[in-house]
């Protein structure tokens, strides 16, 4: 009886077998991705190669060596680890609290010397594997049980917390949502989900007293950018501007007078997908969506292909994370959402966010090479 | 049972995933519809804010027109100096820098006030602050430059009148742009930052001709206001010069001479083309002031004097023409068929109904004939001669002779002077026209007003033989004059022999003020006008004397002359506000215009050439011509 799924499972999956497994169709995406990445910073930077596009190529190499770390290693080690990668996160998130640089008005970075790491964004990561180990010890009829979700939802609280603390509205939210999408795919009750989506609703207005000025500035701003046209509106005008006089194909690249000539600042970072619409037009704008929804969807559907609760879990986490980074960012710069410090993944400049994106996207592929493997309910550990 | 358990848990999951990913797909939707919001259905919105930021449309002024007088004097110039402006973007403390500045260049209060009111962080236009600066103040900004962000100095024309006063009531002045003239003017010259227009004179109404058009430069600039590359250009035109039918030498002598007067004004005319050759109205104000700025003090000097610095009296200026009238109801009688001959005896008054009218005479005259009564000014002689013909045929012959219209429009501000007739009352006074108001007319009381111009024209026409003169300022080629007025010539030799009498004779009203000179002889009328009522009361006490009465209430002193007598090629009218009677105030002054005019002669043939003659110079010839027996 217990040999029955055993037998179209499978507990080892050779090296070379993992190596055949490599979803190269993805890799080409986010290499694609990545380059065109490459290609803006250069235009960004004025038609220079510094200070931003080579390195933004060097670190997708370092970034994609990880990928390749994260997707071989053995699905199994990950699972045993999560916790202790939940533990290191937070851990690195105090770190932040306690002794982080300030940047952009927050403290959101730890100096490593060599680069500047943002735990937050580590913490994404480390939330889901968590997430995903935890889940994968509950069948449905668990998920019924309230009991079942008092851990999980403090496994999410607790770093949204800390981040919202930081100041850091956008990844906190972030982090909440992408935790809510796991708790729906892993089964929980659909009164519930219903409830808490409502409950959420109802929190905005009661959160407004707690968010900073700047944060609420950027929302006042938001809904009407005109107020204050040279303070904190000038970024979504000048941003909107950008976008829209690019047109159907653009103003040819490294022509973008918004960004050329500094009228939409610091392209390089949160923006450049103004500086994409306005070089290339309406035409480049889609290329890069079409991008984005076909990694996306890839995730989905590696999602749907593994045996495993932990291996789906992983892939659909971090697909809901890679949407919500597309759709705040792009929501941000066509003025569709208000301004949170949202990268666009693999083209925005910032090392952080390559590498998580890389590490992300290692951890949906391990679940593809290791979809045949079967994750009993209590061999965790 | 764990397979089952698996089985619902996957199929459970897939279902939710479809669910996300149709989440995920109405979220690239939306994405889709507002990229397609801004770069297709609102594209060309964008374009235009897109181009808005970037190209700065820099305008470079056009060079203003000279304006010359008839020997090509230069009256409105054009000169090198160096301005100051402020771009609010160049620098993030405004007010220190401005502080700074004025350091250098010691600004008046109102013009920190009108800079730092104009200079506002979300307007990238320069501001202008200081014009003409001089060079040593330009080498202290340079070396404080790099505490004085934003400031630059630009190298630019100004105005500049070397005529000062003597000319600035007829060339007049420019000044800054007002938001109205920019509404009205849709010239793009008009918002270049310290860009000046004709405000008075002919500076203002030949603006069109002076003015030119700006140069065009579009330049690309970053964020920081800084020019990229350049665009498109439009090279401007320069404006054109006017030339004036004044004369320099001239109207220096004639400010001069109606200084002395104190407040005064002149025209000299050239009887057979209209030429203004001088244009004098004293007291005046200097042109440069306007450009540069007064000091308060002068401004309030000017301001308050009562004799109205501000004011070409000379064209604005409508008096009562009083006795210099008289011209005009003897050729209005020997037009209705009046003999010269036709006597009255002046008792020095008349009784009309119960009122009572005096001449100037108190006395009387005796028997007058028409010759006499232009020759003494006998009142009683025209209040006869008004009562015979009646307003209207004055009126008619006034307008004949140039009064109660324009005659120079290229002046703002020129009266019209006024005629009144029945209607006139009827209209404007709501009453009917009276005996009396045709005895106040008839000796250029009352009612009836003019301006110097207007005497000038009049007396011209007189003396032209009945030619339709105008006067104008601008030189003009072919500006003979084809039109007559249809005065019987007789009529206008009679008159103008009693002038002669008037300047010539003794007994005469201008007798002490003749010409010796027979060559140079001027013939003219007197007047003298009251801006006061006497009352029958005063005249049994007898009459106060002018200088007994406050300068408001004295009469003003008029006269028409025209020189010389044979063959007359000049005209002046002299109006003395406030100056006593026609005959010791005005004719002197008319006198010693003529004399000069007819010696420096400008319209004669050679004098064009000649060098320009030296105010003392003139005077000295005048003093000397007096003198000369």
């Amino acid at each position: 009886m217990a040999t029955a799924p055993r037998s179209r499972g499978t507990t080892e999956v050779p090296f070379v077998d993992r190596l055949r497994s490599i979803r190269w169709g993805l890799f080409a995406l986010l290499t694609l991705t990545a380059s065109i990445g490459v290609v803006m910073l250069y235009s960004a930077a004025g038609a220079s190669f510094s200070p931003w596009a080579a390195n933004h190529g060097y670190r997708f190499f370092l970034a994609a060596s990880l990928l390749f770390f994260v997707a071989l290693v053995d699905i199994r080690i990950w699972q045993r680890f999560a916790y202790a990668g939940y533990v290191f996160g937070i851990l690195g998130l105090l770190t932040v609290q306690f002794f982080g640089s300030e940047g952009g008005g927050a403290q959101r970075w730890i100096d490593l010397g060599f680069m500047k790491l943002q735990p937050s964004e580590m913490m994404k990561i480390a939330l889901i594997v968590a997430l995903a180990r935890y889940f994968n010890g509950k069948t449905l009829e668990d998920m019924g049980k309230i009991s079942t979700l008092v851990v999980p939802v403090l496994l999410v609280l607790s770093p949204t917390a800390l981040i919202f603390e930081q100041p850091d509205l956008g990844t906190s939210a972030m982090l909440a949502a992408v935790g809510a999408i796991i708790f729906f795919c892993a089964g929980v009750r659909w009164w519930k989900v219903l409830l808490v989506a409502t409950a959420g609703a109802a929190i905005v207005p009661l959160a407004w007293p707690f968010l900073a000025t700047y944060q609420k500035n950027r929302i006042l701003t938001f809904l009407n950018p005109e107020n204050d046209p040279l303070g904190t509106g000038y970024h979504i005008i000048q941003s909107k501007i950008a976008f829209g006089s690019g047109g159907l194909f653009g103003k040819g690249f490294t022509q973008g007078t918004q960004s050329q000539l500094s009228f939409l600042p610091e392209t390089q970072t949160d923006f450049i997908f103004a500086l994409i619409a306005e070089e290339w037009g309406m035409l480049g704008a889609l290329v890069i969506l079409a991008l984005y929804i076909m990694i996306i969807f890839y995730c989905l559907w590696v999602s749907m292909r593994s045996r495993s609760q932990f291996g789906r879990l992983l892939a659909v986490g971090f697909s809901a994370n890679m949407f919500f980074y597309v759709f705040a960012n792009m929501g941000m710069v066509t003025g569709l959402l208000p301004v949170v410090g949202v990268p666009l993944p693999l083209i925005s400049w910032g090392g952080t966010v390559m590498i998580a994106t890389m590490v992300s996207m290692g951890f949906v592929m391990n679940a593809y090479i290791f979809r045949k493997v079967v994750l009993g309910l209590h061999n965790d550990g | 049972m764990k397979k089952k358990i698996e089985v619902a848990r996957r199929g459970s999951f897939s279902r939710r995933a479809l669910i996300l990913g149709g989440v995920q797909t109405a979220g690239f939707a939306a994405i889709f519809s507002r990229i397609y919001y801004l770069q297709v259905a609102h594209a060309e919105k964008f374009k235009t804010l897109s181009d808005e930021n970037r190209v700065h449309v820099e305008l470079e002024p056009p060079v203003r027109g000279v304006i010359f007088d008839r020997r090509g004097e230069q009256l409105a110039i054009n000169d090198r100096s160096y301005s100051v402006s402020l771009s609010p973007a160049g620098t993030k403390n405004v007010e220190a820098t401005v502080l700074l500045l004025n350091d250098i260049l010691d600004l008046p209060d109102y013009d920190i006030e009108r800079i730092l009111k104009s200079l506002n962080r979300f307007s990238r236009r320069p501001v202008h602050i200081a014009d003409r600066i001089t060079w040593e103040q330009v080498n202290r900004i340079e070396v404080n430059s790099p505490d004085l962000p934003g400031v630059s100095i630009r190298e630019g024309l100004l105005r500049r009148y070397p005529m000062g006063e003597y000319m600035s009531h007829v060339v007049g002045y420019v000044g800054r742009v007002s938001e109205k003239d920019q509404k009205k003017g849709n010239d793009p010259a008009l918002y270049i930052p310290g860009f000046r227009i004709g405000k008075s004179g002919i500076e203002r109404s030949k603006e069109k001709i002076l003015r030119g058009k700006a140069s065009i430069r579009r330049v690309e600039v970053n964020a920081r206001g800084r020019t990229v590359r350049e665009l498109k250009n439009y090279l401007g035109d320069p404006g054109n010069d006017v030339h004036l039918t004044i004369d320099t030498p001239l109207q220096f002598y004639v400010q001069d001479r109606l200084r002395q007067a104190g407040a005064a004004s002149a025209v000299v005319m050239n009887v057979h083309n209209g030429e203004i050759l001088a244009l004098g109205s004293y007291p005046a104000y200097d042109a440069n002031d306007f450009v540069l700025g007064f000091p308060q003090k002068k401004w309030d000097k000017l301001v308050n004097d009562e004799r109205a610095p501000f004011r070409n009296k000379a064209i604005a200026g409508a008096y009562a023409p009083g006795s210099t009238f008289k011209f005009v109801l003897a050729l209005a009688a020997l037009a209705d068929g009046l003999s010269p001959d036709w006597s009255v005896k002046c008792t020095g008054h008349i009784e009309v109904g119960p009122q009572r009218f005096h001449c100037w005479n108190r006395y009387g005259h005796g028997k007058v004939s028409m010759r006499n009564s232009i020759k003494y000014s006998c009142d009683v002689y025209y209040y006869e001669l008004a009562q015979k013909i009646g307003i209207k045929k004055i009126a008619a012959m006034a307008l004949k002779l140039g009064f109660g219209q324009q005659h120079l429009p290229e002046l703002f501000g020129e009266s019209s002077g006024l005629i009144p007739d029945k209607e006139w009352k009827q209209v404007n006074r709501d009453d009917a026209w009276r005996i009396g108001d045709t005895m106040q007319a008839s000796i250029g009381q009352g009612y009836v007003l003019a301006t110097p111009v207007q005497i000038a024209v009049m007396m011209s026409r007189i003396v032209n033989g009945g030619w339709a003169v105008s006067a104008h300022l601008l030189s003009q080629k072919g500006g003979q004059i084809r039109e007559r007025l249809g005065i019987h010539e007789n009529h206008l030799d009679i008159v103008k022999d009693a002038a002669f009498a008037v300047a010539n004779e003794e007994k005469g009203t201008a007798y002490a003020a003749r010409i010796m000179d027979k060559n140079l002889a001027m013939g003219g009328k007197t007047g003298t006008s009251q801006v006061r009522r006497i009352t029958e009361n005063e005249r049994k006490k007898g009459v106060l004397k002018n200088e007994d009465l406050p300068w408001r209430l004295r009469d003003h002193a008029l006269f028409a002359g025209y020189a010389p007598h044979r063959n007359p090629k000049y005209v002046c009218s002299v109006v003395v506000e406030h100056g006593g009677s026609g005959s010791s105030a005005a004719a002197p002054i008319a006198r010693d215009i003529l004399t000069a005019t007819q010696l420096i002669d400008p319209i004669g043939n050679a004098p064009h050439r000649l060098p320009v003659p030296k105010p003392e110079e003139i005077a000295n010839m005048v003093a000397s011509k007096a003198e000369e027996t």
